[in-house]
């Protein structure tokens, strides 16, 4: 399974600061239409290939880190880990092109999201 | 003018007076210019609220909005479920349960070996204390949203640890390059 | 979500829910939704707590359905269940910080709004709608909660005095005192206002 997962923040500031990049269109459209932020800025983007009932653990930030485990059939299970602490875990289903999309509020009425996807069996290009 | 003369024509004006004593005071107000004036004042606060409250729109989607009160509605009535007191059929349960659970454990086993693809339903199977996890689907682009949140009155320093996706002050990037 | 009930009648929806009928619920959710959301930020005057007590309101105006009987229209009573969870919240947060020497002014009336001179000049006349809506948004916003809710309540929602005091859980004459300084401080914030645009 190759994987994508992306760190973005939502905020209603324009300008985002160093490190924001413009967020992938379809990943963009779908925060616009579900959250109430007006601005969306990529700051981390990391892929992995992960084998069958094999872990890999996706530093997303310096809180945060994402273990991915391929639970095969197209199955993960996410464990996401803030501080050293492991805030949620769960498994889901990962169906290419959709994305699975984690978030939660972050400081300064802004918030951070996590969009996870698949490609199936292509190579996933890395910004 | 005395402070309870003034409410007197504050309560004049809101029609909160008896009908008598509303037809006295309106005419001691048409008499007395410090009154007239009073309520002059007061009526033009009171006309220029009335229907021109700023409307809000909340930016939320309507499914978002929703699933967290369909989560709490569900919380809330298992939660009464399970404090609900035992009705008297309810206790034959225990005898009847062995038996029962072997009968579904049969036809779980059965779909199971008929199914060749392992079930696709989400399972959440844990959160830290504290916090609370709100998934739903948005149908039109078939994306999945988990939204955690925390469920406590904590101030921020003492909250659960939480990703954040906040650019640095200092020059070094949030990832470490 | 069914579509066929974005052209159902409230009574309709209303009824269905009563009947245990979610997706009704949550079709009267979405069309009353920004108007319970509203009142609870006039009342919070912060986003995430209203917008949290809001939807606190829909919970139990599910769970209250059965006591709905129809003497008021659906939104009238959701309207007065998001009132009293803000009431209650305000309260709640009035023990819990500690009393300005100007709050406890304000809660007895206004000693100064008493003797203020009256403002002879209607302060929103020749605004525009919006403008004026806007300028009584801003106006409110610097009112303590007491006086912004007893204003809310009695030109917003235009409940009586006698309806005002019990929702507030004060005296009669508690809600003229406030009412009183409320309108006041209004007009004087309302002409203040007013000067600065044109300055």
């Amino acid at each position: 399974m190759n994987l994508e997962a992306r760190l973005v923040w939502g905020t209603n500031d324009e300008q985002g600061g160093p490190n924001c990049k413009p967020v992938d269109p379809e990943l963009a459209a779908t925060l616009h239409r579900t959250f109430k932020w007006s601005h969306y800025f990529e700051i981390t983007n990391q892929v992995a290939a992960i084998p069958e009932k094999q872990s890999r653990d996706l530093r997303m930030s310096q809180r945060c880190t994402l273990r991915v485990k391929n639970l095969g059939g197209s199955r993960v299970e996410i464990n996401c880990i803030g501080q050293g602490k492991e805030v949620h875990k769960g498994a889901y289903t990962l169906t290419p092109p959709s994305w699975l999309v984690l978030g939660g509020n972050d400081t300064n009425n802004t918030a951070w999201f996590i969009g996870l996807r698949t490609g199936g069996g292509r190579a996933i290009t890395k910004n | 003018m005395k402070n309870d003369l003034q409410l007197k024509v504050q309560s004049w004006l809101d029609g909160e007076l008896p009908e008598r004593e509303a037809r006295q005071v309106g005419e001691w107000i048409a008499r007395d210019a410090e009154a007239s004036a009073l309520a002059a004042e007061l009526g033009s606060v009171n006309q220029a609220m009335l229907r021109n409250e700023a409307g809000v729109t909340l930016s939320d989607s309507r499914e978002f909005y929703w699933s967290k009160i369909e989560l709490q509605i569900q919380r809330e009535a298992e939660r009464n479920r399970v404090h609900a007191p035992v009705p008297w059929y309810a206790r034959w349960r225990k005898f009847m349960g062995p038996a029962l659970g072997v009968a579904a454990l049969a036809c779980v086993m059965i779909v199971a070996i008929r199914q060749a693809v392992p079930p696709t339903y989400d399972e959440i199977s844990a959160t830290i204390d504290g916090m609370e996890a709100v998934t739903f689907h948005d149908q039109s682009s078939q994306t999945t949203i988990i939204w955690l949140q925390d469920s406590t009155q904590a101030p921020m320093d003492q909250k659960p640890a939480l990703p954040s996706a906040q650019p640095q002050d200092e020059p070094e990037s949030v990832i470490d390059m | 979500m069914d579509p066929d009930k974005s052209a159902l009648l409230e009574a309709d929806l209303v009824r269905m829910a009563q009947r245990g009928d979610m997706a009704s619920f949550e079709e009267l959710v979405a069309r009353y939704r920004d108007k319970i959301y509203g009142r609870a930020y006039s009342m919070m005057r912060h986003e995430e707590e209203a917008l949290d007590l809001s939807q606190d309101a829909w919970v139990k105006g599910w769970q209250r359905l059965s006591q709905f009987h129809g003497e008021s229209s659906f939104i009238t009573w959701m309207t007065r269940i998001v009132i009293n969870l803000c009431l209650d919240q305000l309260r709640k947060q009035k023990r819990q910080r500690a009393e300005s020497i100007e709050a406890m002014e304000e809660e007895g009336g206004g000693a100064i709004e008493r003797r203020m001179p009256v403002v002879n000049v209607n302060p929103t006349l020749g605004l525009e709608r919006a403008e004026l809506r806007e300028r009584i948004d801003r106006a409110l916003a610097q009112l303590s909660h007491e006086h912004r809710t007893v204003l809310v309540l009695h030109e917003f929602e235009e409940m009586e005095y006698k309806e005002i005091a019990k929702q507030m859980k004060c005296s009669i004459g508690t809600v003229m005192s406030r009412l009183f300084y409320a309108r006041r401080r209004m007009g004087s914030l309302l002409a203040g206002l007013r000067r600065e645009s044109s300055e």
